[in-house]
């Protein structure tokens, strides 16, 4: 499967990144860069989430304003800046929903879709595809972030793992098991 | 309850960035420093307790 390659980076990238980070951590004028960089990625992670478009504007911008005002909290353990922000991101949606501003929602295109269902079988009759999307919603919400990533997001294990706190390994077990109890559900009798 | 967005239309690169202009979140950053600036309640309490004294 294609992973997203614009997350992984080279060391150089990385020591580059740390430079901007440092710089924008003596003033949040400096952030500018990093904003450039990723403000992009995190509104449509968000936006893929959210049901109103509105409302994924307003979480992103939540999520710069938290990162510019706790950069300083930032260390650098040799993953991209991205994954502390999207950590932010994923935070900041969560509590979005307990609020009720936003409603959790799964953004999936057709393509996509029939790829995951190749999987659980050769018909894809549009009875099946409306029972994978009633089997998607009946996921736990962890097991659906590992779906929404790795499959309709196309993200790498090692990325999974660096959003989520996991070591790669365990985001790879757990993404297997969230498609066997997805596999589980599509062919639940109802 | 989840819902599920099948073809759902995303806004372009462009469309994005011209929605989302860093000076805006550089603003709001600030507001949201000078809010949380706890010298802010400490001269709020003084005047306030000035005021009703």
């Amino acid at each position: 499967m294609a992973v997203n390659m614009t997350y992984h980076q080279s060391a150089f990238r990385l020591d580059e990144e740390m430079k901007l980070v440092e710089r924008a951590k003596e003033h949040p004028r400096y952030f500018a860069p990093l904003y450039e960089r990723y403000h992009e990625a995190i509104f449509r992670y968000v936006f893929k989430r959210v049901d109103e478009i509105e409302v994924a504007y307003d979480i992103t911008s939540c999520v710069f304003i938290k990162a510019m005002v706790s950069i300083q909290k930032y260390e650098n353990r040799g993953v991209p800046f991205a994954s502390w922000l999207f950590r932010i991101a994923k935070s900041e949606l969560y509590q979005s929903f307990r609020d009720k501003k936003a409603q959790r929602t799964v953004s999936i295109d057709s393509v996509t879709l029939k790829q995951v269902m190749d999987d659980f079988t050769d018909d894809s009759s549009e009875e099946n595809r409306a029972k994978l999307l009633r089997a998607l919603g009946k996921l736990k919400e962890a097991q659906l972030q590992l779906i929404e990533m790795r499959f309709f997001e196309k993200r790498s294990f090692r990325e999974i793992g660096e959003i989520l706190g996991l070591s790669e390994n365990n985001a790879k077990v757990k993404t297997f098991r969230a498609l066997l109890k997805l596999k589980e559900l599509f062919y639940q009798k109802e | 309850m989840i819902k599920v967005l099948l073809d759902r239309d995303e806004p372009s690169s462009e469309q994005i960035r011209k929605r989302m202009d860093f000076e805006a979140i550089y603003g709001g950053m600030n507001y949201q420093k000078w809010i949380m600036n706890p010298w802010l309640y400490v001269i709020g309490g003084v005047f306030a307790a000035l005021i009703y004294c």
